[in-house]
């Protein structure tokens, strides 16, 4: 009998097994996880609202479902949380914010399939403000990351993260605009995948850009990641933006023989890159060679650009969100993100245009390097997790725009701006024991190859089994 | 694309009727200053053929494999 401790450890795959076959009850697990939250939440702010009286009803149905052998959801009895960015009925969504505490009078289209599917709802997750990134006093606490508290989990789905770094659930969540699922993923050691944009409803998901905008899982494995996505995923009539192409459900492949990977050079020529970082992806890349994959390298010039196109879309996307809240509540806004969004209400409608205009050669070129390869690779981030910031700092010239603002979107945004799917897992450590994330990218609807590619890289190397000991 | 000063950022931001400190207005005129100087100089041959997108046409995402 596995303690509460090994338990929650474990992936949603082995849990849901579990459940089936009455080694763990929904109740027992969701105590457990609810135990845990009480323990170290209040010190690594993972969560904005914990949901246990309702959790511990909904296991309460899940237990007697399960016993009646009607429970057939993907998800029965497994105890999840999401962003603070997605309405669940009877709780407020605060997106990161001291101001905003409306409670939601229905579940987005999200959060009903995920308690259609049997998930247990733990509450609703930490994040960067307005899921916007970058800001540096967070309302609902700072939110830490588990493998060294003194170190950002990575925005803006933080509270995500940490949730599955440090076994506070046992799937999350995230939200992923110019790479919030893969950066936090990345920095606190975990799997995310960003859909292609179109694959999950946005109905109850407050917005940030809509055309950027896609939730994504946060799990333990891919496979974790694989059956959260396919719970979640599908067309929505309450969301026009939504395919109707079939979500593949995850078949395993022994050897990735036959798939070509390409490595993106301009991601692993970056200055930004630091040594170990671009060691653990060239291990990685080796690691995928090994199983049966052919590497090669391939270029895409406008990469490079892709966080400083990727924020300019988004940015221009925000001020028409923001009109009125920046009005009416400017100085409840944190300061960086205040003047993010200022700067963003000043863009000239040219430079929107001309955005816009290389978003779609991004789209091109991306599409062009898929004629050449089935999986792109790059590193998620070009360093590990850095220090929490203790000041507001800011920006003191143009060029610590373009190096501390751009920058940090290098790799994620030119798949956003491409509305390709995108997967990140875990790929190592640094000598300092911080988590690095190799990030993989397929064709737009094809997160199966991504799921197949990242399951065997898991299979081979086994860093997605270490998580910090709390 | 020339920068704007200070002045300039504060005025627009007072047109638009957003509250801002001294300290914002600075720093927003470095973000704003900053996309100008790095959008604005960006150049690609295909540009002015190609017309501006946020959403791509379902057709165009073949999976090809």
């Amino acid at each position: 009998m596995a303690t509460n401790e090994e338990l929650v450890t474990l992936p949603v795959t082995k849990l849901s097994a579990m459940l089936r076959a009455k080694e763990v009850s929904p109740m027992e697990l969701t105590k457990a996880y609810l135990e845990r939250i009480e323990r170290l939440d209040g010190d690594l702010h993972a969560y904005i609202t914990v949901d246990a009286k309702g959790a511990l009803a909904a296991a309460k149905q899940a237990e007697g479902e399960l016993a009646k052998g009607s429970a057939t959801g993907l998800l029965a009895g497994v105890p999840i949380a999401v962003k603070d960015q997605m309405d669940a009925k009877g709780l407020p969504t605060t997106m990161g914010t001291s101001f905003i505490k409306d409670v939601a009078g229905e579940d987005s289209t999200l959060v009903a399939r995920l308690k259609g599917q049997g998930a247990i709802l733990l509450g609703k997750l930490n994040l960067s403000e307005f899921a916007m990134g970058g800001n540096v006093v967070h309302s609902h606490g700072t939110p830490r990351n588990p493998w060294d508290r003194e170190r950002q989990p990575g925005h803006s789905s933080s509270g995500s993260g940490i949730a599955v770094a440090a076994s506070l659930a046992a799937a999350a969540i995230g939200e992923d605009t110019g790479g919030s699922v893969r950066i936090p993923a990345s920095w606190c050691g975990v799997t995310g995948l960003r859909p292609t944009w179109g694959r999950i409803s946005r109905q109850g998901v407050a917005s940030v850009s809509w055309s950027m905008d896609q939730a994504g899982p946060m799990t333990k494995t891919v496979e974790d990641c694989a059956l959260v996505f396919q719970a979640i995923a599908g067309h929505d009539p309450k969301d026009a933006t939504t395919s109707r192409e079939a979500v593949p459900s995850f078949q395993a492949r022994d050897s990735l023989k036959g798939l070509r990977v390409a490595i993106v050079r301009e991601a692993m020529d970056s200055p930004a890159l630091d040594a170990e970082t671009k060691a653990g992806i060239e291990q990685a890349v080796k690691e995928l060679e090994a199983l049966g994959a052919s590497v090669t390298d391939i270029s895409i010039p406008l990469f490079a650009n892709g966080g400083l196109i990727s924020a300019a879309v988004t940015d221009a996307d925000a001020a028409y969100v923001h009109r009125h809240l920046l009005r009416e509540h400017a100085a409840e806004y944190d300061t960086p993100t205040r003047r993010r969004v200022m700067a963003g209400m000043l863009m000239p409608t040219e430079l929107r245009d001309k955005a816009l205009r290389f978003r779609v050669i991004m789209r091109r070129m991306v599409m062009e390097a898929f004629a050449h390869a089935d999986v792109l690779v790059t590193p998620t981030q070009s360093t590990p997790a850095p220090l929490i910031p203790t000041t507001a700092g800011g920006f003191g010239s143009v060029e610590e725009v373009l190096r501390g603002f751009y920058g940090v979107r290098g790799a994620t945004g030119p798949f956003n701006l491409a509305a390709v799917p995108a997967l990140s897992v875990p790929c190592g450590f640094t000598k300092g024991g911080l988590p690095m994330g190799l990030q993989l990218a397929a064709r737009p609807f094809d997160e199966l190859t991504l799921f197949q590619t990242g399951h065997a890289y898991q299979e081979q190397t086994g860093w997605h089994t270490r998580w910090p000991e709390l | 694309m020339m920068p704007l000063s200070r002045e300039q950022v504060q005025a627009m931001l007072d047109s638009l009727g957003v509250a801002s400190t001294e300290e914002d207005v600075t720093e927003v005129a470095h973000r704003v200053n900053a996309l100008r100087q790095a959008l604005g100089g960006l150049e690609h041959p295909d540009l002015d053929s190609t017309e501006p997108m946020s959403v791509f046409p379902r057709e165009e995402a073949s999976h090809g494999n």
